[in-house]
């Protein structure tokens, strides 16, 4: 009789707590989105955007859609950094590659700053600029505007008079971070420690 | 039929059941999928249980085969639950996966071994069999629930990452389990 008892107690136990899973998971539960990002624009996401063509296609979403192809290696984009390529290889499940050797060096990010007396307004830095962030006209001086400028470089090459330079972005109090790794680990012998 | 072989099962058992939510849904609703599916079966388990407690010693001199009564006391619980759930939460009921063929697959694969298992046991111990069978599923549902996020913080080789990684998990609890039955 206890058993039968118990069996039946348990047996409402396990219902009741059922019932309350159920009930938890109705509200929680929400419908589905009816699509997911594309793989492609997931990887975009990713890219910084530089637009520099570093990694030999002419922007970063070609470069992006290359990578969902399966058409290019993860390790041909220096602005994305070595934590660019983890992203990319945690995203599309691809072993971490460090950069190749003949891949172009990674450089501090940098933007675009043109000597406006050496400037004879040519416009070919304009046309060069995958993101306008040049502004100016024929014959008129131009301007960079920073916060556009990618830092990619492709403005230096047309310049006919070498009126261009690129300048290190310094770290403000928004964009910080201690650098990694702060301290090295050093092992501990057993016999040196008091 | 020993415990060696039944908490592999159970392993296996607990491991197909995890891939059957889609693969969207695997990410999001497992944990929830997992506990319910649990509760379930430790539902069914103890309402057959009871079904073949009221039927007594006498179904055996009724002329039924040895197994007939388990099996059919499994099949009437497990079709009874999915009765009720589709009655009374439909729409989480296919949310969480929770159709009757895997209510019956499950009842029939964790009870059915446990009468082979048991024998003409004491009533203490048919009480607890089933109880301790179906805690140990719903331990191994959160298990293979869970892992996928846990195995995404290591870093596992590509070709490992995913789908053969939970398999060689699954590999590695059913023989754990496999051990640890062969002891009892």
């Amino acid at each position: 009789m206890i058993i039968i008892m118990l069996r039946l107690v348990l047996l409402l136990l396990a219902i009741w707590l059922l019932g309350k899973v159920l009930r938890r998971s109705a509200q929680q539960l929400t419908p589905a989105p009816a699509t997911t990002a594309p793989l492609v624009e997931r990887i975009d996401a990713i890219l910084p955007q530089t637009q520099c063509g570093q990694c030999g296609h002419a922007g970063c979403h070609p470069y992006a859609e290359a990578l969902a192809k399966g058409e290019d290696s993860i390790n041909r984009c220096p602005p994305g950094g070595e934590a660019g390529i983890r992203k990319l290889a945690a995203l599309l499940q691809r072993d971490y590659l460090p950069f190749a050797p003949d891949a172009p060096p990674q450089k501090p990010k940098a933007v675009a700053l043109i000597d406006e007396r050496t400037c004879i307004g040519c416009t070919l830095c304009i046309q060069a600029c995958p993101v306008d962030a040049i502004l100016g006209s024929a014959k008129q001086m131009h301007t960079v505007l920073a916060d556009e400028c990618t830092g990619c470089e492709l403005c230096l090459a047309p310049c006919p008079v070498d009126c261009i330079s690129m300048r290190p972005v310094g770290e403000g109090a928004g964009d910080w971070r201690w650098g990694y790794p702060v301290i090295a680990i050093q092992p501990v012998k057993s016999g040196t420690r008091p | 039929m020993n415990f060696g072989l039944y908490l592999p099962l159970l392993a296996g058992l607990a491991c197909c059941n995890h891939f059957r939510l889609p693969p969207q849904a695997r990410m999001e609703q497992a944990l929830p999928s997992a506990l319910a599916m649990g509760l379930a079966t430790t539902i069914m388990l103890l309402c057959a249980s009871s079904l073949s407690g009221l039927a007594g010693p006498g179904h055996d001199a009724a002329g039924l085969p040895p197994l007939l009564w388990p099996l059919l006391s499994l099949a009437i619980s497990a079709l009874l639950l999915s009765l009720g759930l589709h009655r009374f939460a439909a729409r989480q009921t296919q949310q969480l996966g929770l159709g009757w063929p895997w209510l019956l697959t499950n009842s029939l694969l964790a009870g059915l071994p446990l009468q082979w298992l048991l024998g003409p046991a004491g009533s203490a111990m048919q009480l607890l069999a089933p109880l301790l069978s179906a805690a140990l599923f719903t331990l191994l549902l959160v298990q293979f629930a869970t892992l996928p996020q846990r195995l995404q913080r290591c870093a596992l080789p590509s070709w490992l990452s995913g789908q053969p990684a939970l398999l060689l998990c699954a590999g590695i609890i059913a023989l754990a389990l496999h051990r640890l039955g062969v002891c009892l």
